[in-house]
């Protein structure tokens, strides 16, 4: 961690991409709406809003699901990943907008809870047609708020970072929930091809692009791991690392950040101790590691944060050979100093060169 | 992402891309009007 590090709070490329978020979102309502009524002129206007929050946040969803991915296909979309909780956010807003039109709509006339009608209106489990999907909606409501209430460093810290991960993964069942309401929801009711063709293409970006992505990293560990053996691994030349930068590397299954800096070479844990963000694409600065996520430091010697700070990450042992890069996939225990490697000679001059 | 997630993750994804199309096939399949 270092001495200047601060909570990444509002700043202007938040509020700009805010901005971005709301005038999207709001110009889809609007258009959506008014589009609305030319084409069903017969609709009321709780159920045109019905329909316009639900699919603006259907739509939202299908977004947040493609940054990850994306992210991982192309660096170029890291800057959607760091502002996506706001997106997140937003997507819960709307759907929850959705459900109370929905309540209102169809559930508040009766003498029973709107919320225990939603429940116990229909229990036609067994047929396709006549699902009770909005309970398949409701329960990806109370996971999206859930998601929505912990999106906060706050949350992070106390949950720690597997077990706020693993709620927020609970995303992929709010999808499938979502996915599932739409077919046997709105999806019955509609005759429109529309529907249909925009939910099945909306399914084929998001697992299409998760298996695409998954497909290319899977190579890439197989790659390396088929050249992991008792010793050190041949990961890389040396000239292959620009200088003050890392290369990421998966030995054993678990990633390593290779830097190189002042003719050396160091290898340390991919994995941030604030929030696992990806050292490998941070950047030396003043001899530090400097996480690209939130500005955490450490030595690339001993993978320890400059004091008075106290995380530690795992080291490896490290090698330059004829200009080849070795690394010995065994982790050190976090904080253990290891003397890095100097690059030879005959690797500077081709460097040079 | 930690090890066992990105296990978790992967077993996630391969999940919902056999689940889901065929749970959205099978209820357009299904519906009385076409």
């Amino acid at each position: 961690m270092s001495t200047s590090y601060r909570a990444v709070g509002w700043n202007r490329q938040k509020r700009r991409y805010d901005g971005v978020i709301g005038a999207g979102v709001g110009g889809y309502l609007v258009v959506f709406v008014l589009g609305g009524f030319l084409i069903d002129p017969n609709a009321t206007i709780e159920t045109t809003m019905i329909r316009a929050f639900g699919t603006c946040a259907a739509l939202l969803l299908h977004v947040v699901l493609s940054i990850g991915p994306l992210c991982r296909l192309d660096s170029r979309f890291l800057p959607l990943l760091y502002n996506r909780r706001h997106l997140g956010v937003t997507t819960f807003a709307l759907a929850l907008v959705h459900g109370v039109f929905s309540l209102i709509q169809f559930h508040a006339l009766g003498d029973v809870n709107p919320l225990v009608s939603v429940l116990v209106t229909s229990s036609n489990y067994a047929s396709l047609t006549s699902f009770p999907f909005q309970q398949l909606g409701l329960v990806a409501l109370v996971i999206l708020f859930l998601m929505a209430a912990t999106s906060h460093d706050f949350w992070l810290r106390s949950l720690s970072p597997p077990v706020w991960k693993t709620l927020h993964m609970l995303v992929y069942v709010a999808y499938a929930l979502v996915v599932s309401h739409v077919a046997l929801g709105a999806l019955q009711a509609q005759r429109h091809v529309w529907l249909s063709s925009l939910l099945f293409a909306g399914m084929a970006t998001v697992i299409g692009l998760h298996l695409l992505a998954a497909v290319r990293e899977w190579r890439r560990d197989i790659e390396r791991a088929g050249a992991v053996r008792a010793g050190f691994v041949d990961v890389c030349g040396a000239e292959e690392i620009p200088d003050n930068r890392g290369r990421t590397i998966c030995l054993s299954g678990e990633r390593v950040a290779i830097f190189r800096y002042d003719g050396k070479v160091s290898a340390v844990s991919n994995v941030c101790k604030h929030q696992n963000g990806p050292l490998g694409e941070g950047k030396i600065v003043g001899g530090c590691i400097v996480c690209p996520w939130h500005g955490y430091e450490y030595e690339p010697a001993s993978g320890r944060a400059p004091a008075p700070f106290s995380e530690r990450l795992p080291t490896f042992a490290v090698k330059v050979v004829r200009g080849r890069v070795l690394v010995n996939p065994v982790p050190h225990p976090p904080g253990t100093f290891v003397e890095p490697a100097l690059i030879d000679d005959m690797t500077s001059r081709g460097m040079a060169s | 992402m930690i090890r066992p997630l990105r296990r978790a993750h992967r077993v996630i994804v391969v999940i919902l891309a056999v689940m889901l199309p065929w749970i959205a096939a099978a209820a357009l399949l299904a519906r009385r009007s076409w």
